[in-house]
């Protein structure tokens, strides 16, 4: 379901669905915060297993809604949600901790935790999982190293660059080797040397089988890789069509 | 960062300024438990003392005497008590020692000089007798035409046992009031501290910890806050009794000498602080659990 550089988004609704592959699929969304009007209206989408995805559309859109709906922290106010084949509506609460392992997320505000370190934010997926640390502390030390931050691990996310605290986030996000990888604006904060890592990063994982879904303004890093695009605009989703 | 070996810090922040107040009410808290639970021991062992002392005594006070007489009556009853019960020893005891035994029932006027024709009883005081062995010098006392009564010390006894059963129930009751102070405290420093890092909690979740990861973080850190508490708490109470009993001397017979912790104590203390522990991480764990019960996704 891949496309090619992308062109402005005709009006096309609607992305159409892998069956039987679909890591997300939403059917019919909707999501409105209290009594106000519909943010994101009537959304179906299907994210196929091992695509890679850009989510793009013009600020206030939606895009950040949107992805908070698929990494489950928020539920929609109507229609169908389902991750890796399973209704969200109806798991239980440790079922849908066991959804969120499978899911790598680099939040626009990084959501990185101040009093632990660089390596402690990094590792924390796998404590989470029970992971020992002498299984995890060659990884850790390794995606640190490969993103330019082998020699912060001891820093206080306090003292980082912004830069500096994006690239700890993908660093978090990817360390689990999770299924789906969902990134708000990943290159938004970083040079574009490290912007081009990181983007190579994505598409490391991507090939091993991570379905990874992009939400960005960058439309150079849109038109470089060969990949879907969807666009969110006035609470619809469109996936633009390659000319 | 060692690359021999792997780091795994708390994932809750540790020594808050904000945590502080917690240690210093849960020490307090253990600090009144430690001294309830003393008291509460020492209410029976005091009431066991005294009631194994008191195990076969009696006393006889010999009434109705005279200042010129009193003396010879004494001499007559003791003869009449040995006759009758010779494996009973009876001691007459000094005026001075009587005098004061009888002067809370008599008032103070006892102790001071008699007026004239009244005489101080003679008290005796019978150890190792039996019940039927009291009555038998009863009754010869009453046939040789002396007026005597005689006390196998019942009625204090009894009442004894009701002063340490209540004294006894009181400590338990503080001892149960601070468990539950130092409940309530864990349970607000568990949800101060929830809402303070909300924020962490949310990215915990979101990284995929299932409610009871997150809740057995927040039982880890109250057993750690609750186990040091208990035992600066239980420490402060040890040492406050032994700096008493320092600056009062080994003579002083109060109660608060009597609460001076022996071996099996120090025993009880140390369980005690074991199951303050538990209580305040219990209390912390379902306070956890309902909080995160309410939220079924995290924003």
């Amino acid at each position: 379901m891949s496309t090619g550089p992308a062109s402005p988004p005709p009006p096309n609704p609607s992305a159409s669905p892998i069956q039987g592959q679909d890591v997300v699929r939403f059917d019919r969304v909707g999501l409105r915060y209290g009594r106000g009007p519909e943010v994101l209206n009537d959304i179906d989408l299907s994210l196929g297993a091992g695509t890679f995805n850009f989510l793009t559309g013009p600020s206030g859109a939606g895009k950040s809604t949107l992805l908070r709906l698929i990494y489950l922290a928020l539920q929609p106010s109507r229609g169908l949600v389902s991750l890796f084949g399973h209704d969200i509506s109806q798991r239980s609460k440790a079922e849908l901790a066991d959804m969120r392992r499978q899911i790598g997320v680099v939040w626009q505000n990084f959501s990185l935790i101040d009093h632990l370190s660089v390596y402690a934010n990094v590792a924390l997926p796998l404590r989470v999982q029970g992971v020992a640390p002498e299984q995890y502390d060659r990884n850790v030390r390794d995606l640190l190293s490969w993103v330019g931050l082998g020699e912060r691990l001891d820093a206080s996310p306090r003292t980082l660059s912004g830069g500096e605290k994006q690239r700890v986030a993908i660093a978090r996000a990817v360390i689990a080797k999770p299924k789906l990888l969902i990134a708000d604006e990943p290159t938004g904060n970083v040079d574009p040397e490290i912007g081009a890592r990181l983007i190579r990063l994505f598409g490391e994982m991507n090939r091993m089988g991570t379905t990874v879904l992009i939400a960005t303004h960058d439309r150079e890093l849109i038109d470089e890789v060969p990949a879907r695009v969807l666009h969110l605009q006035d609470a619809r989703l469109y996936e633009e069509v390659a000319p | 960062m060692s690359a021999a070996s792997p780091k795994t810090e708390p994932l809750l922040p540790v020594d808050s300024t904000a945590e502080r107040p917690l240690w210093v009410v849960l020490s307090i808290m253990a600090f009144f438990a430690v001294l309830a639970l003393l008291s509460s021991r020492l209410g029976v062992r005091q009431y066991d003392g005294l009631t194994s002392n008191l195990a076969g005594q009696a006393s006889v006070q010999l009434t109705d005497l005279t200042p010129q007489d009193r003396l010879d009556v004494a001499q007559q009853a003791l003869a009449v008590i040995s006759q009758t019960a010779p494996d009973v020893n009876a001691v007459r005891m000094n005026d001075a020692d009587a005098a004061a035994l009888l002067e809370p029932w008599l008032g103070e006027s006892i102790s001071a000089e008699l007026p004239e024709g009244i005489a101080l009883p003679i008290m005796i005081t019978l150890s190792d007798s039996t019940e039927a062995q009291r009555n038998s010098i009863a009754q010869a006392l009453d046939a040789a035409s002396i007026s005597a009564v005689i006390s196998d010390h019942k009625n204090w006894a009894d009442e004894l046992n009701r002063s340490a059963r209540a004294f006894s129930l009181g400590s338990w009751l503080i001892l149960l009031l601070t468990f539950f102070a130092g409940t309530a405290a864990s349970i607000f420093a568990t949800q101060s501290t929830m809402s303070a890092q909300s924020k962490t909690i949310s990215v915990f979740a979101q990284v995929g910890a299932a409610d009871n990861f997150i809740t057995k973080l927040f039982v880890m850190r109250t057993i750690k806050v609750g186990a040091m508490s208990a035992f600066i708490g239980a420490l402060c109470a040890i040492l406050f009794l032994g700096l008493y009993r320092l600056l009062r001397g080994p003579s002083d017979s109060g109660l608060l000498m009597a609460l001076t912790p022996s071996v099996s104590d120090i025993v009880i203390i140390i369980a005690l602080c074991v199951v303050f522990t538990v209580v305040c991480a219990v209390a912390a764990g379902v306070s956890a659990r309902g909080i995160l019960h309410k939220t079924r996704l995290y924003q």
